[in-house]
């Protein structure tokens, strides 16, 4: 176990170098998202392998490193597969990882025997069922894994419900169960009791503040009147002042890192940013500095304080677990009992169905980027909407981003879409995916010429004249040395 | 039949009698994309799950740059 702290650090992308140089020495840590860096084998069959340029670049960055899953959430009562928690341990040793965390959610269920993927993370049933599903799956990982885990305390976009734990006293129970380490995310309890959930105050009371391996902070925004956990910018001050009271409070604290999707870094005032890395590093060297000592009869953290002793749900886990995956995914359900039709009524199901379907546009967009701009730019974006309502109404998420991007391809290709270079952009963003062929890289082949084409929708632009015939494209890796033969 | 400069990305092309065949280096595929929000070159490949905690922009930002490019304003 590891015991010495690592200091304070980011959630690692690519793309945050420009971050990473604002902060400077101040950040000695480094979070990684280990499934960012997991490729999709063009055979589907094949399992996802960990990218070796990543691990090359990446391990070669001075910061200690510790690896975050959000695939392999562990808060249900189904938990990840061993062939995923194989490349967890596989990630963990190649990045010499100090420890590995997950999200105390679930991301799926079944519906019709058919596994659910909901695309988005979900919230555990909140009782003492659901808090023993999920320590059981806590440790059927630890102990496979050999090692004990942080478990990340979730956003909560659901309205508190009279059966429920409440939240801290949910994470406590878990915690005690499951004896695991914890990942406590201010941002998201913050944003919990933004949204209407448990003051963060009285979280902070029911849980067991010795086992805080790790903190999340970060920044979010408004959206259809919630405050949402969105990894977008400065972490809030309110955020900040909570860190400055509870760290200090903390005896095994070995971790502060700060969660910054690369896309904002363009739009961030990088300047500020370091300022605040740099404050966030006075507030890890008060941790432990007041730590209470345990009160006479009563553990810390114990989860009957203030909870509901006898909280029980109208319903079991994974019935919940099948149902809210469902709701999100846009699934007919059968909303037959009391507890599922309060459920599917829920103004938050809407809100995660929105987030879910957006994060599925947004990797279309990206990895299918010259395709999908071409279809928009040709038939407009509510038309490239209905498309992909048109897709999710027939497929679920897919496990990896590349799989789903080449699922919506493999439907656009069955669709008889009046757009004459859409089959030709497929297979050039595939090809970039190197997503392509099984069997190495094929010719792509234009009836018109490619660059002219590319070069225009590379400026969002549709090209005005392009020369007609029959042209092949190839993506080479590097800059071409070799004559192509014609 | 036509032989292409392998390094050259705007080719003068020359009509051929079948098949031109072009070769583009991928570097500079990457740029042929004027709006990037974040370096291409490992996440080109990114594998990430399709599973998100939060709220995902990528969707929002290609509107609005086509959006832009397309009224000839600003990106973003």
């Amino acid at each position: 176990m590891e015991t010495d702290g690592l200091g304070v650090g980011l959630v690692y992308w690519p793309g945050l170098e420009p971050l990473l140089e604002a902060g400077g020495p101040s950040l000695t840590s480094l979070e990684i998202e280990v499934e960012a860096f997991w490729l999709a084998d063009p055979d589907p069959r094949s399992p996802p392998r960990l990218d070796p340029r990543a691990v090359q670049r990446i391990a070669a960055l001075p910061q200690a490193k510790v690896i975050h899953g959000i695939g392999g959430p562990v808060g249900g009562s189904r938990g990840p597969s061993l062939a995923h928690l194989d490349r967890i341990a596989a990630s963990v040793r190649a990045f010499d990882a100090r420890w590995y965390s997950e999200h105390l959610a679930f991301n799926g269920g079944v519906a019709d025997g058919k596994p659910v993927a909901a695309g988005f993370l979900l919230p555990p049933l909140q009782d003492k069922a659901g808090a023993r599903a999920a320590a059981r799956t806590i440790r059927l990982v630890q102990g496979y894994l050999g090692q004990r885990i942080a478990v990340e305390t979730g956003v909560n976009y659901l309205k508190p419900r009279a059966w429920e734990l409440q939240d801290g006293a949910f994470v406590a129970l878990v915690q005690e169960l499951a004896d695991c380490d914890l990942l406590l995310d201010l941002h998201n309890i913050w944003t919990n009791a933004r949204n209407g959930r448990q003051p963060v105050a009285d979280f902070l009371a029911q849980i067991d503040l010795s086992r805080v391996r790790e903190i999340h902070l970060a920044g979010g925004i408004e959206y259809r009147g919630y405050w949402l956990d969105a990894h977008s910018g400065p972490v809030p001050s309110p955020v900040l002042d909570l860190a400055r009271e509870v760290v200090p409070r903390l005896p095994a604290l070995g971790a502060i890192h700060v969660e910054v999707l690369p896309q904002f870094i363009p739009y961030l005032d990088l300047e500020a940013l370091g300022e605040q890395l740099r404050e966030i590093s006075a507030i890890w060297d008060t941790r432990g500095s007041r730590v209470a000592p345990p009160a006479i009869g009563a553990r810390a953290g114990d989860p009957s304080r203030s909870a509901h002793p006898r909280a029980a749900a109208p319903c079991a886990p994974q019935a919940f677990e099948d149902c809210l995956a469902s709701l999100v995914a846009g699934l007919p359900v059968a909303l037959n009992s009391p507890w599922a039709l309060d459920l599917a009524q829920d103004p938050g199901i809407a809100l995660l169905t929105d987030l879910a379907r957006t994060f599925r546009a947004g990797v279309v967009v990206d990895h299918l980027k010259m395709s999908s701009r071409y279809l928009i730019l040709h038939d407009g974006q509510d038309a490239f909407r209905g498309l992909l309502n048109d897709f999710w109404r027939s497929q679920c998420p897919m496990p990896l981003a590349m799989a789903e991007a080449r699922a919506f391809a493999h439907w656009l290709r069955g669709r008889s879409i009046s757009a004459p270079h859409l089959h030709s952009l497929l297979d050039y963003d595939l090809a970039m995916l190197g997503a392509g062929e099984a069997d190495g890289p094929q010719p792509i082949r234009f009836d018109c010429e490619p660059l002219g084409l590319l070069r225009a929708l590379g400026e969002g632009r549709l090209p005005e004249h392009l020369k007609p015939g029959a042209f092949e494209l190839e993506l080479t890796d590097t800059q071409a040395r070799h004559a192509l033969r014609t | 039949m036509a032989t292409t400069k392998p390094e050259a990305v705007d080719l003068d092309l020359q009509q051929a009698a079948k098949v031109v065949r072009v070769a583009l280096p991928r570097e500079v595929a990457y740029d042929l994309d004027r709006f990037q929000s974040v370096q291409k070159d490992i996440l080109g490949k990114l594998g990430c799950l399709a599973c998100c905690s939060g709220y995902d922009i990528r969707w929002e930002f290609e509107q609005r740059f086509l959006v832009d490019a397309k009224l000839n304003v600003r990106a973003i």
